[in-house]
């Protein structure tokens, strides 16, 4: 979908993006990264709005030489303000429609269809200068989508969203692969929200590619079956006694958190049975995962 | 004595509601203040940051009032949102005017000792204007930081902040939670107010809709019975033995899991627990989905008219 | 009888068509421009209403004055001027204000306006490229500038056709169409082009404006006070609507009368005028073609 080939870009004597060699596919891809490791400047390569050494091809078109037919197949929710003022929201995405090439009865049915999907249905006649934020990047996700691309570019797609706006615009992300058709890049520093919604992802640091991959692969999908986090009640003690007398290897965390690596023939039974016998209540029994802000740290701090 | 007392506390902007007939007290520690959009969560932080008075009843700080009294004032620090910041300046100069306008003694020095506070040692003799999202955050504390007060307002203090940073403010912030202070962090992003606490202010319609401790709080909200997921091989085993039990509200089967909501979790996960024993069920996880900020957030604010 | 219901698939359908070709964007953005620019009153339709009242006046008075009864009172000096012949030059100045006035509401704001509300990234980021917007911005303008400064004299020179007493006086009159053409385009582009240009000078809408509005009224009074009194033409007619009037004055024979047209010859009128255009659409140009590099990315 997306392929890198010795990606160079320098702006003066700053390098922005450092011989990059990478093939990109996915269906919700997450671009993580901290700030000034190059993704701006990476997406700008990609739409073919800046010059740049090596190659970069998006959907199999050349960046460097089809930046407006990539602009066409392409979707981009930007993180700032991008809007005209002065007109609404079934405007503004009519408008975006027939800019990407769409005649104009097509995009005006097509602003209408994408607004309904980003939910914003009664107040699309209104002007966008009233709008709350959540309306706002609502629309921005609308007039992404109303040329039916084939990829999309979300850039903090949930800024500024209270709790309820942010599930739901996390809700039609990952609605939007099946319900579309296309692929998502989605530039986040959010970590749990890439955790809820992505199945890949590219971490990028200094200008450089530090991982390309699924979310499973950053992060080892299984942790190891017998090291578990093990919660109680109370009396977290009373079982790390019963479950060392039993072979496992057991580590306080909370007072009611216990991390505990169970003997190799063992299962989670064991647990159970330790419980019952230390007079301890369970409440919880997982395998240990490496978060994946532990995993990006570690990709990162590798550089 | 508590740090902010808020008395039937209302702010009207003509006919836009701010907070309407709030009572509520702050005794200390690190507070998350939660809320939708537009419900008044930043009326109420300006309130006791005293840029604002309120229309009816009272809200003191220390027991005085923030907007009429300087003494009070000085104790409080506070980060707003947005702050227009003056480029031009470098981030010790910054935080040194800011300083001198709350009234410190030696500005330069507390300059200093607030910027390395926040890590920003190095970079405090750059220019703002360069600076990215996770250092002008810092510099905010800073500057919040600089007059040693012993209240703090952090507005939205991890927007835009990249994880790496955010990792790194978070601590600071938790570590001045530590030195005594009494810190209300407000933010749309639950995640980060979890990782600093589990107390928290829901702010509803302009009111206090709920206070204190998270899973506490949890165990009030009877329309919503705690869930237990299972996941294990034998769902309908466990079904079996908890079905008959009169806590259980419902049980719903997925996937390789049960899913068990009950009125009462304590009795339920002890007869889990012997259900799993005496069926020989194989258990690869147990959990509460629900027993979170998130959750209890949404059921706060979700299902009211 | 048999039931029977349905539901219908109201599933996401891929887009198929073709799609337009790139260089058409520039009309989109054109008819674009001109669709806000007719929203509002104040910002277009009362000005194109007062470039046709001035119309309509100067039609009257050539009108009234055409007819035999004040063929006494229809000259104008010594010089065998009728009345009817000196209004259309004379409307000229009229329109050139109206279309100022435009520009203080549309134009001077434009690429300002477009930078502070974030709209290049709402651009850039489709298959829109500089030189379209750039060209759909002045077509845009151009056109909506044209229904002030354009319609007005090329109606006002078919009204003195018509007014012609015979068929010889006619043909011999047919010149000033293309002359009213002219001017017209003149005038036209100079205030399409230059508050354009100046729009891309500021980041803030207030600045841009005032910056056009000073260099407009003050920097033109400047223009004409060092030029009257060196009596140097080219230097007056660095002001726009001075040098539009010249090369007006000169083309349908009027004198150039007063301090401030004195001297100017038809030769420095276009230049100025052309000179300041050229000028306002390098300044567009590079403004945009540095948007487009800038405005996407955001703060990461």
């Amino acid at each position: 979908m997306i392929e890198l080939s010795r990606l160079g870009k320098k702006f003066g004597a700053i390098t922005a993006l450092a011989e990059v060699d990478a093939t990109i596919e996915g269906k919700i891809i997450g671009l993580l990264g901290p700030n000034g490791a190059g993704k701006s400047t990476l997406l700008k390569c990609l739409l073919g709005l800046v010059p740049f050494d090596g190659s970069a091809k998006v959907l199999g078109l050349s960046a460097a030489t089809h930046g407006p037919e990539i602009r066409d197949r392409v979707g981009y929710m930007p993180e700032q303000e991008a809007f005209l003022t002065g007109m609404s929201a079934v405007e503004l995405c009519t408008y975006a429609g027939e800019l990407s090439g769409l005649p104009r009865t097509e995009a005006m049915q097509r602003a209408h269809a994408s607004l309904y999907y980003a939910g914003l249905e009664e107040k699309r006649y209104q002007p966008i200068d009233g709008y709350s934020t959540g309306m706002k990047q609502r629309v921005k996700l609308a007039q992404a989508l109303v040329h039916d691309p084939e990829l999309l570019f979300l850039d903090e797609p949930t800024n500024g969203l209270d709790p309820r706006s942010r599930d739901e615009m996390l809700e039609l992300i990952t609605d939007l692969p099946q319900r579309r058709g296309c692929a998502i890049v989605l530039s986040t520093h959010l970590l749990p929200d890439v955790e809820r919604v992505c199945d890949h992802a590219v971490i990028m640091n200094k200008g450089r590619v530090r991982f390309v991959g699924s979310i499973d692969e950053l992060r080892g999908a299984r942790g190891r079956l017998g090291e578990l986090i093990v919660q109680v009640k109370a009396d977290p003690d009373k079982l790390a006694a019963a479950l060392t007398a039993a072979g496992a290897t057991v580590k306080p965390v909370t007072p009611v958190q216990l991390h505990v690596d169970l003997p190799a023939s063992a299962t989670n039974k064991l647990v159970f049975q330790c419980a019952r016998d230390a007079g301890v209540q369970l409440r919880g029994i997982e395998v240990r995962k490496e978060s994946l802000e532990a995993a990006f740290l570690r990709v990162i701090e590798a550089a | 004595m508590s740090v902010v007392v808020a008395d039937r506390c209302s702010k009207w902007y003509g006919h836009v509601l701010g907070i309407s007939d709030v009572s509520w007290t702050l005794k200390g520690g690190i507070v998350g203040l939660l809320g939708p959009n537009g419900a008044g969560k930043s009326t109420l932080i300006k309130m006791m940051a005293g840029l604002l008075r309120p229309s009816r009843g009272s809200l003191t700080v220390f027991g005085g009032s923030p907007f009429d009294d300087v003494d009070v004032r000085r104790r409080i620090g506070y980060a707003p949102e947005h702050e227009k910041t003056w480029d031009m300046l470098t981030a010790l100069e910054l935080v040194e005017v800011m300083a001198e306008l709350a009234g410190v003694a030696n500005a330069r020095k507390a300059a200093k000792d607030a910027l390395a506070q926040m890590g920003m040692t190095d970079a405090m003799n750059r220019r703002v204007k360069g600076f990215s999202k996770g250092m002008r955050q810092r510099t905010k504390l800073a500057t919040a930081i600089a007059h040693d007060p012993e209240f703090l307002l952090l507005d939205e203090p991890l927007t835009g902040v990249d994880p790496v940073a955010r990792i790194d403010i978070v601590e600071r912030i938790k570590k001045l939670g530590e030195a005594g202070k009494t810190i209300i962090v407000s933010s749309h992003v639950l995640y980060e107010i979890e990782a600093l606490t589990s107390d928290i202010v829901v702010i509803y319609r302009g009111q206090v809709l709920a206070e204190g401790n998270v899973y506490e709080i949890r165990k009030l909200i009877d329309q919503h019975p705690h869930r237990i997921r299972v996941e294990c091989d034998q769902p309908r085993t466990i079904a079996a033995a908890l079905a008959t039990a009169d806590h259980v509200a419902r049980i719903v089967f997925e996937r390789g899991a049960v899913l068990i909501e009950t009125r009462d979790p304590d009795r339920c996960y002890d007869q889990l627990a012997q259900a799993v024993l005496e069926g020989g069920v194989a258990v690869s996880a147990l959990s509460s989905p629900d027993n979170n900020l998130g959750a209890v957030f949404d059921y706060l604010t979700g299902d009211r008219r | 009888m048999a039931m029977t219901g349905q539901i219908h698939d109201l599933g996401y359908k891929r887009y198929a068509g073709a799609r337009r070709d790139a260089g058409t964007r520039w009309r989109v953005i054109m008819r674009h421009q001109i669709a806000m620019a007719w929203k509002t009153w104040w910002r277009f339709k009362a000005w194109v209403g007062m470039a046709v009242l001035i119309s309509f006046i100067a039609g009257a008075v050539m009108y009234i004055f055409s007819n035999r009864m004040f063929h006494g009172m229809g000259r104008v000096g010594d010089a065998a001027l009728m009345i009817r012949d000196v209004a259309l030059p004379q409307s000229i100045a009229w329109y050139c204000r109206a279309a100022f006035i435009t520009s203080l509401t549309l134009g001077g704001t434009i690429i300002a306006g477009d930078v502070q509300s974030g709209a290049f990234t709402f651009y850039f980021a489709r298959s829109v490229r500089p030189r379209d917007y750039v060209l759909g911005k002045l077509g845009g303008l151009g056109a909506i500038t044209a229904c002030i400064t354009m319609i007005g004299p090329v109606l006002l020179a078919g009204l003195r056709l018509g007014l012609c007493e015979s068929a010889s006086d006619l043909v011999d009159h047919l010149v000033l169409l293309p002359k009213a053409l002219l001017v017209g385009g003149l005038a036209t582009c100079a205030y399409a082009a230059v508050p354009l240009g100046f729009s891309a000078l500021a980041d803030s809408r207030r600045t841009a404006l005032a910056m056009w509005a000073a260099y407009y009224l003050v920097g033109g009074t400047i223009a004409i006070m060092i030029g009257s009194i060196s009596h140097t033409g080219w230097i007056a007619a660095l002001d726009l609507p001075t040098a539009i009037q010249g090369v007006a004055n000169h083309l349908f024979g009027m004198p150039l009368i007063g301090p401030r047209l004195s001297g100017i010859t038809m030769a420095e009128g276009i230049t100025s005028v052309v000179a300041q255009v050229v000028a306002a659409i390098a300044i567009v140009w590079t403004a945009v073609d540095r948007a487009q590099k800038t405005g996407i990315g955001g703060s990461t």
